[in-house]
């Protein structure tokens, strides 16, 4: 059981609730993965895991899914007793689980595949399922039942072939973690390699440290390597030794320093003879290229040479050496000259030389071999050309900490030097990823014609064999990327996909940022490709400065309860310039993160949208009748509708609202409430013009964090008019006496002309006063107004009274708040 | 040997004894230069007893000089004053004794002129004008400012003559100047009155002005160090008259010159209760010990060592503890000296006991008691002392004791920019433990440290570098951090002035800082990961008086030709060198003070000149056997734990009950918060668990401390790993120590759970074997016939069938034992 699952016991969720569970979410499941061209059932423990209608696989079509079916609630666990309690008010049973049955294809890439269950009320959370080349065998401990150590020594280790996959998990037994030791058999000099996913299972817990280690003894029980985290996987571990003898090894998995709760840890334990290098060289060629790449990283002896087939497709490219290699080498695609560097060259004299006359795109690879390495590239340039130079390491899982200049050959000018790179330089947004902030980027153009050299070197003076790097040189390209904006950082997967009721809308924000360098101006729209049928995108157009724009998801009251992975990009209105520009969708699923930083997250090109069955209430709003200004106040009515008798706190919120414009918090209608004025206040920065509000309601139930049992709906997009206002009121400070009546004074400007008559009224007047009557506004600047103090008014000074003028507009009044006063309550004074 | 005290101030030679005058009488200084019309010399005449004691004669000795010769003595004030150029000789006679000084006046003739760093800067500290809590506040006092200790003389000067013209300094009415008003209480000043206005201070200062209150010339010569004579003085405690003894302060300077400066100097003791010294530089003796007599002037301090013997107390050094090794003799001479008798050496019981606490930090189990009573080898303590040596509960232990001063600690975990994640806390220890497993010379272990570099996750020592609290250490720290750490030596104050107390200098403390300039780190792949490495490029301190750039240069002593090299790498091979005598010190210190409860120097990370070791010799011999075994720091804690010293009684004998720094016994040591608990779970056979750490973790193994996270361990002073200072590990007993003990959790759990209860209780045993039992448990040793007696008494209406019963009684009995005040220390 992962200990986050901890914070799902305290929801508390009305009877109602049992009919309209809510976003589903995913505990745990077993197995963790299974090897190709098998078949297997996965079962998935959660919250709401009710209903399923099938699982959406958002980057591989080789995983067919068989079969989707609730099961009975999960046995007793008797080891941990988190799982047993009561939990979401229902008992045991709130814990729900559904079976699924995975054909994996005999052609399914190895590695993680994200997927997401769909139920009736939606998706998932984005869960990893790992698929394996080599056969998939269980550890034979039983963690729920678990007491002891069972295979924690080589006496009881778990014999298991030389070529398999076991899942297992670590436990925490009272006297520290166990360990799990594995018996294998291979050959003198025979290649045994180890590798764990355990910390990228993300089972863990997202705020966690766990790292696992890897051991492998000898029969007589000596260490001849371990390892834990590794550059290339970060998190995780794996090694590689050539058998010294014939005979039994053990390898172990245990802890790499002792846990400070308790964990039930799952991993995989690969091990066979497959080849496992921390780095390939060189890490990218040209589509659909067959490249020859050396191995690094590998025992002696072992052959280091590989052939790999890069894809038709540019961009990032995950390289399997063997069959069996658990987890691939990235690797990159780009059409244009692949040059290698030529040692030596550390030097600006002994630069290796892009081949004369090629032009960007091209790509230089090199290794800073070892400490202090510096490597050299010339290339030609024209005054005025623009580049993308982007240095890859960090990103291909190499240890360097790259950073390069680029200098006029022959100049001794010191040149600017790119090194850790910011969000805007590598294209992600805002806390997309840590690691990559480590590779340099740069937007660069050429001063004048001429020869260039590129000079890389590691910024700590570090090198080593698999230092291994690759700098494109790309033309900078005019576009916007668009991503779901995560409500909160803490709670990205709150909601990090959008699910949208029969006959309703769901609203999210999406959230722009231009391409390294690139030139974005002018009117922009969002367009969806691959929506489910009967779902359409509403989205207003937007300026090209904009970065977050509210959008509308509207599902047809008829469309069939479906999900599907959504391209959504952003083009401009602008048809020539659209075809050009356009380039897709970039959000990330974080999985492991420490403190706010991701670890290890998946990056999606594709909005995850599910048509959910049916939602307990939808929402409409009026447009305000008023136009709001500056220092002023206009309300939006909107409209409950509550299905099927539901009678559960909905949450009304304003979502992304314009620049200037604060709408109320916290507006919870419970009961049987269906309407509320939605107050929307106008701030100083406010500009005049014409805007879309979106509002969404949301139910009081489910986790804020994790999004588990939320619901969603949302309303059509209001207009609102913004204008300049009419008048402004200064007032004069006044103090009233309780039981007597006063005069609140005050001096009005008009600040444009406005139509009709108009009166002015004081509001928010403390408790205890009451405005005798409000006053018409006539020819002169002054305004006063009668004022009653009760008794019992409460006594004090206030500063929040407001002067609120209302315009007869012909039927529709127009309001504004024209300027506020303080007024001070006093006691009565005694009788003389 | 008998000593038998004589009558002091009888002339010996009334007596008819035949003392050589060579060493009996001597005359400090041994030799005068008088080399202005104004230098006076003031002399000290001194004789040394039989017994060794000292007696200053200054009064009642007769000094003469030829008549019209080129000097004149006052017997008023005892000084020599210039008459005419050329050389002479004072004849000094006391008793039957004789004494020639050389006198040397020069320069009769010529009028040297006052000078401002010579003249008026010493009377400003030696009235207290330029301390902190006046003038050299950092913001002054009343508006005006001084550099404080006078680290800053141009300053001094320009903020006295410049910043308010003619007002702190009148030319045309010199006794109307602000500072002479002031400071005699003419005006009003918070201070008070400082000088007399017929005081020679007080002239000094109105001739400098009278002269133009001119700054120095170029070339004015600077003082090179002070002297304090005489070096030793062994007075007699006598508690009608206490005896008293001049001393008299050298300043030298760089043209070769001598001052008699002992009405400039400030003086201070680092022992008030066996002696107090005056103004004028008159030591008091107040009870019998050893201690120490400073004078402070300009940027130096010099000491001058003072023994007060027994007050006429017979003293014979009983041959009854046998010197073991180097170690007894250096401290048994030293008590020799000092007339302290030594205890009589240990018990078994109680030589066990504390070996194995001080060693394992583990009691003696009742099978160790028995077989160690019943072993008649004559070398079974050494074998004991041998096996636990290697053991792995002492690297446990030593692991923890270094652990704490090199911070291994967690702190805010998930991220390496502003604290230490577990993992970089984790592997640090392992690495720190696997070194003293391996007994690594512990140089090499601290060079490693000083280089660290690369990964906090992967490469362990570059931990030396992380222990980052919100903000990465800044260089200066860091030298501050390693000079406390290695070489004992506490530089802070020379970061704004001169070190007030001990030689150091801004100059001393920004060369330090400079070899840590280029130290930077860098974030790494994972929020948890940061990587030290050296910006070699960066290799100078900024100099805060006036901005210069300072080079690397060893602390005390040289500056490295870096050639591009990392600073580090020089500073590695400087500090832990053989030859770097500190540092061998400071590491033969700090083992010592974990037997004894306190170090040679105590605090064992504040050595300076005003605070010298209580054994010179001892220390001196520690480090000379440290460095020989090539830092070998088991071989130097056998070598203690083999002493006679060390298995000394902690039960005083007469004389040695106020010793508490020449280790005349053992120390009672209360147990470190750690090794408490830790005791507290082997004898009740229930051990405590902590937070975070697996099951049967002793609190000595807890990897980062845990201090913050564990009641028990915060309250009984574990330290928080926080700082480097060997502070950070309380020792001194609280109510809430004491309280928890009686009602807290841990001891009601540990009785609780304790299986030895449940055995007890449910044994064939008596109640008075299975008192003797618990007593064996809790304290090491037999009960005595009385304690068995008054539990006998309570549980005589005890019915051992009655389980329950039975074990709530013995249950009380262990209660009691583990509530006693002999139970919490080491003794």
């Amino acid at each position: 059981m992962k200990p986050g699952l901890a914070v799902f016991v305290c929801l508390a969720v009305p009877a109602a609730a049992a009919e309209y569970a809510g976003a589903p979410r995913v505990g745990n499941f077993t197995p963790r993965g299974w090897h190709r061209g098998s078949t297997v059932e996965v079962e998935f423990n959660g919250l709401a895991l009710k209903d399923p209608r099938g699982i959406l696989f958002t980057d591989t079509d080789k995983i067919r899914v068989l079969k989707t079916a609730e099961a009975a609630p999960p046995p007793r666990d008797n080891n941990n007793n988190n799982n047993n309690r009561p939990r979401r008010g229902g008992g045991r049973e709130g814990n729900t689980r559904i079976v699924a049955t995975l054909e994996i294809a005999p052609d399914c890439p190895q590695g993680q595949h994200s997927l997401r269950l769909q139920t009736a009320a939606g998706l998932t959370d984005l869960v990893l399922f790992n698929v394996g080349g080599l056969p998939t065998v269980q550890e034979v401990e039983d963690p729920r039942q678990q007491k002891t150590d069972e295979n924690g020594t080589a006496d009881t280790a778990q014999k298991i072939e030389f070529g398999s996959t076991v899942n297992g998990t670590l436990v925490t037994l009272p006297e520290g973690m166990e360990q799990d030791w594995f018996r294998v058999e291979a050959k003198k000099g025979q290649l045994i390699s180890a590798e764990a996913e355990c910390s990228r299972l993300c089972a863990s817990g997202r705020e966690d440290g766990f790292e696992a280690l890897l051991t492998v003894r000898d029969a007589a029980g000596k260490i001849l390597a371990s390892a834990d985290s590794q550059p290339l996987l970060l998190i995780d571990p794996f090694l590689a030794i050539a058998a010294p003898e014939d005979g039994a090894y053990y390898i172990s998995v245990s802890a790499a320093l002792p846990p400070e709760n308790n964990r039930r840890i799952p991993y995989r334990l690969h091990a066979g003879e497959f080849r496992r290098p921390s780095a390939v060289y060189p890490a990218g060629g040209n589509p659909s290229e067959k490249l020859a790449v050396r191995l690094i990283g590998l025992p002696s002896g072992v052959s280091d040479k590989a052939e790999v087939t890069l894809p038709a497709k540019e961009g990032v490219f995950a390289f399997n050496v063997d069959d069996g290699t658990p987890t691939a080498n990235p690797m990159r695609v780009l059409s244009g000259a692949n040059v290698l560097e030529q040692e030596p060259n550390d030097s600006q004299e002994t630069a290796t030389a892009v081949t004369a006359g090629s032009t960007a795109p091209f790509a230089l690879n090199g290794i800073l071999e070892k400490p202090g390495d510096t490597d050299c590239f010339s290339f030609g340039a024209k005054k005025g050309e623009r580049l993308n130079v982007r240095l890859y390491g960090q990103a291909l899982g190499s240890p360097i900490d790259a950073g390069f200049t680029i200098a006029k050959a022959g100049s001794n000018s010191k040149a600017n030097r790119a090194e850790d790179s910011n969000d805007d330089a590598l294209g992600i947004f805002d806390g997309q990823t840590t690691r990559e902030r480590l590779d340099p980027a740069e937007v660069w153009s050429a001063p004048e014609d001429g020869e260039y050299v590129l000079t890389v070197s590691d910024t700590r003076g570090k090198g080593g064999p698999d230092f291994v790097y690759r700098v494109e040189f790309t033309g900078v390209r005019d576009g916007l990327l668009t991503t779901l904006s995560p409500v909160d950082n803490n709670a990205r997967q709150a909601r990090d996909s959008v699910t949208v009721g029969r006959g309703n809308r769901a609203g999210v924000i999406i959230a722009t940022k231009p391409l390294p360098g690139a030139n974005v101006e002018g009117e922009y729209e969002l367009v969806a490709r691959g929506l489910p049928a009967g779902v359409k995108l509403v989205a207003p157009h937007f300026k090209a400065s904009d970065r977050r724009v509210p959008v509308l998801f509207e599902a047809a009251a008829d469309a069939a309860v479906s999900a599907a992975a959504v391209e959504l990009i952003a083009l401009p209105t602008d048809a020539e310039k659209a075809k050009t520009a356009g380039f897709g969708y970039n959000q990330s699923i974080p999985l492991v993160t420490l403190g706010n930083d991701p670890v290890w997250q998946v990056m999606v090109d594709k909005l995850s949208l599910a048509v959910a069955e049916d939602v307990p209430f939808t929402i409409t709003a009026k447009a305000p009748a008023s136009p709001l200004s500056k220092n002023s106040e206009t309300t939006v009515e909107i409209t409950l509708t509550r299905n099927n008798g539901y009678t559960g706190d909905v949450v009304v919120m304003l979502e992304q609202p314009p620049r200037g414009v604060n709408g109320q918090q916290n507006v919870v209608l419970t009961g049987d409430e269906t309407k509320v004025d939605f107050r929307l206040s106008g701030e100083g920065g406010v500009q005049p013009g014409k805007y879309n509000l979106s509002f969404s309601a949301r139910n009081r139930e489910g986790n804020d964090r994790t999004g588990a049992g939320r619901i969603w709906a949302a309303s059509a997009a209001v207009p609102l008019e913004v204008s300049d206002p009419w008048f402004r009121v200064k007032f004069a400070r006044t103090r009233i006496e309780r039981g007597k009546s006063g005069t609140m004074t005050g001096t009005i400007e008009r600040l444009r002309e406005f139509p009709g008559r108009a009166t002015a009224a004081l509001i928010r007047l403390p408790r205890g006063l009451s405005l005798t009557e409000p006053v018409a506004l006539g020819e002169t600047d002054k305004l006063s107004f009668q004022l009653q103090a009760s008794d019992d008014a409460l006594v004090g000074s206030y500063n929040g009274v407001a002067c609120e003028i209302v315009v007869d507009n012909g039927g529709s009044p127009l309001k504004q708040i024209a300027g506020y006063g303080s007024l001070r309550v006093d006691p009565a004074r005694k009788a003389e | 040997m008998t000593f038998r005290p004589l009558t002091r101030f009888l002339p010996l030679c009334l007596l008819g004894a035949a003392i050589p005058a060579s060493a009996a009488l001597k005359v400090y200084p041994d030799s005068v230069t008088l080399d202005s019309p104004s230098s006076r010399q003031f002399i000290i005449v001194q004789q040394t007893l039989p017994d060794g004691s000292t007696v200053e004669l200054t009064t009642q000795a007769k000094v003469e000089l030829p008549e019209n010769g080129a000097a004149k003595y006052d017997a008023a004030t005892s000084t020599l004053i210039p008459v005419s150029d050329g050389e002479t000789t004072a004849v000094i006679h006391a008793g039957c004794e004789m004494v020639q000084v050389p006198v040397k006046v020069k320069n009769t003739g010529a009028t040297r002129a006052l000078s401002f760093r010579l003249d008026v800067e010493p009377i400003f500290m030696r009235a207290g004008c330029n301390t902190g809590s006046c003038h050299g506040s950092a913001r002054g006092q009343d508006g005006f400012r001084l550099s404080l200790f006078g680290y800053d003389p141009a300053g001094d000067y320009f903020r006295l003559t410049r910043e308010y013209v003619g007002r702190r300094i009148d030319l045309q009415f010199p006794e109307q100047s602000l500072m002479l008003e002031k400071a005699t209480g003419v005006v009003t000043h918070t201070g008070g009155e400082l000088l007399k206005p017929d005081s020679a201070h007080y002239k000094v200062l109105r001739d400098w002005i009278v002269a133009g209150a001119k700054d120095d010339p170029e070339g004015t010569p600077v003082a090179k160090g002070i002297r304090v004579l005489p070096e030793k003085i062994v007075m007699r405690a006598d508690a009608k008259t206490p005896p008293a003894h001049h001393t008299v302060v050298l300043a030298d300077y760089s043209d070769g010159s001598v001052r008699d400066i002992t009405d400039l100097a400030l003086y201070l003791t680092n022992n008030e209760g066996t002696l107090g010294i005056d103004k004028t530089g008159k030591v008091t003796a107040r009870s019998s010990g050893g201690a120490w007599v400073f004078a402070r002037f300009d940027k130096f301090t010099a000491g001058s060592e003072v023994i007060v013997l027994p007050n006429s107390q017979e003293f014979a050094w009983q041959e009854k503890v046998k010197p073991a090794n180097y170690i007894d003799e250096a401290v048994f001479a030293r008590l020799k000296q000092l007339q302290i008798p030594p205890s009589a050496p240990a018990d078994d019981a109680a030589f066990l006991r504390r070996v194995k606490l001080d060693l394992s930090a583990l009691p003696p189990t009742e099978e160790e008691q028995k077989s160690f009573s019943e072993d008649t080898a004559s070398d079974k303590r050494a074998k004991l002392i041998e096996k636990l040596v290697a053991s792995p509960e002492f690297t446990d232990l030593w692991t923890m004791k270094w652990g704490e001063i090199l911070q291994v600690r967690t702190n805010n975990q998930n991220n390496a920019d502003s604290g230490r994640p577990r993992k970089a806390a984790f592997r640090y220890y392992q690495w720190l433990r696997s070194q003293i497993a391996a007994n690594r010379p512990f140089n090499e272990v601290v060079a490693d440290l000083l280089r660290g570099e690369g990964s906090n996750l992967t490469s362990p020592p570059a931990n030396y570098y992380t222990t980052a609290f919100g903000n990465p250490r800044r260089p200066f720290e860091r030298a501050e951090d390693a000079a406390q750490l290695f070489l004992g030596t506490r530089i802070q104050c020379a970061q704004c002035h001169n070190h007030p107390f001990d030689r150091w200098t801004m100059d001393d403390y920004y060369g330090f800082t400079a070899f840590f300039s280029g130290v930077s780190s860098k974030r790494g792949a994972m929020p948890t990961e940061i990587y030290v490495f050296n910006n070699n490029s960066r290799t100078t301190a900024e100099h805060p008086v006036d901005g210069r750039q300072v080079p690397p240069k060893f602390l005390g002593g040289e500056e490295p030709a870096l050639q591009g090299k990392d600073p580090r790498e020089f500073l590695a091979a400087w500090m832990t060198s053989p030859d770097n005598k500190r540092f061998a010190r400071n590491l033969a210190n700090r083992a010592w003070a974990q037997f004894f409860g306190r170090g040679i120097i105590e605090p064992v990370d504040d050595g300076r000149i005003s605070n010298p070791p209580s054994n010179e010799e001892l220390l001196a011999a520690l480090a000379d056997h440290l460095v020989k075994s090539k830092f070998d720091i088991r071989a130097l804690v056998r070598d203690i734990c083999n002493s006679s010293t060390y298995q000394l009684s902690s039960t005083t004998v007469p004389g040695n009950e106020s010793d508490d720094r020449f280790f005349s016994h053992s120390m009672v040591r209360r147990l470190q918060a750690e090794v408490l608990v830790d005791v507290i779970g082997a004898v009740t056979g229930a051990p405590a668990t902590f937070n975070g750490q697996p099951q049967g973790t002793r609190a000595v193994q807890i990897f980062d401390g845990g201090a913050e996270r564990d009641y028990f361990l915060r309250q009984f002073g574990a330290s928080k790993r926080e700082t480097v200072c060997a502070c950070e590990v309380r020792m001194e007993p609280t109510l809430t120590q004491t309280l928890h003990l009686i009602n807290g959790s841990t001891t009601d759990q540990a009785l609780q759970r304790s299986p030895l209860l449940n055995e007890l209780s449910g044994s064939e045993l008596s109640a008075e074997d299975a008192i003797r039992k618990l007593y064996r448990r809790a304290l090491g040793r037999e009960a005595t016939g009385y304690e068995l007696a008054r539990f006998c008494e309570r549980a005589k209406d005890l019915d051992l069938k009655d389980k329950t019963k039975t074990r709530r009684f013995y249950e009380d009995v262990l209660w009691a034992l583990l509530n006693s005040t002999e139970f919490a220390f080491n003794h």
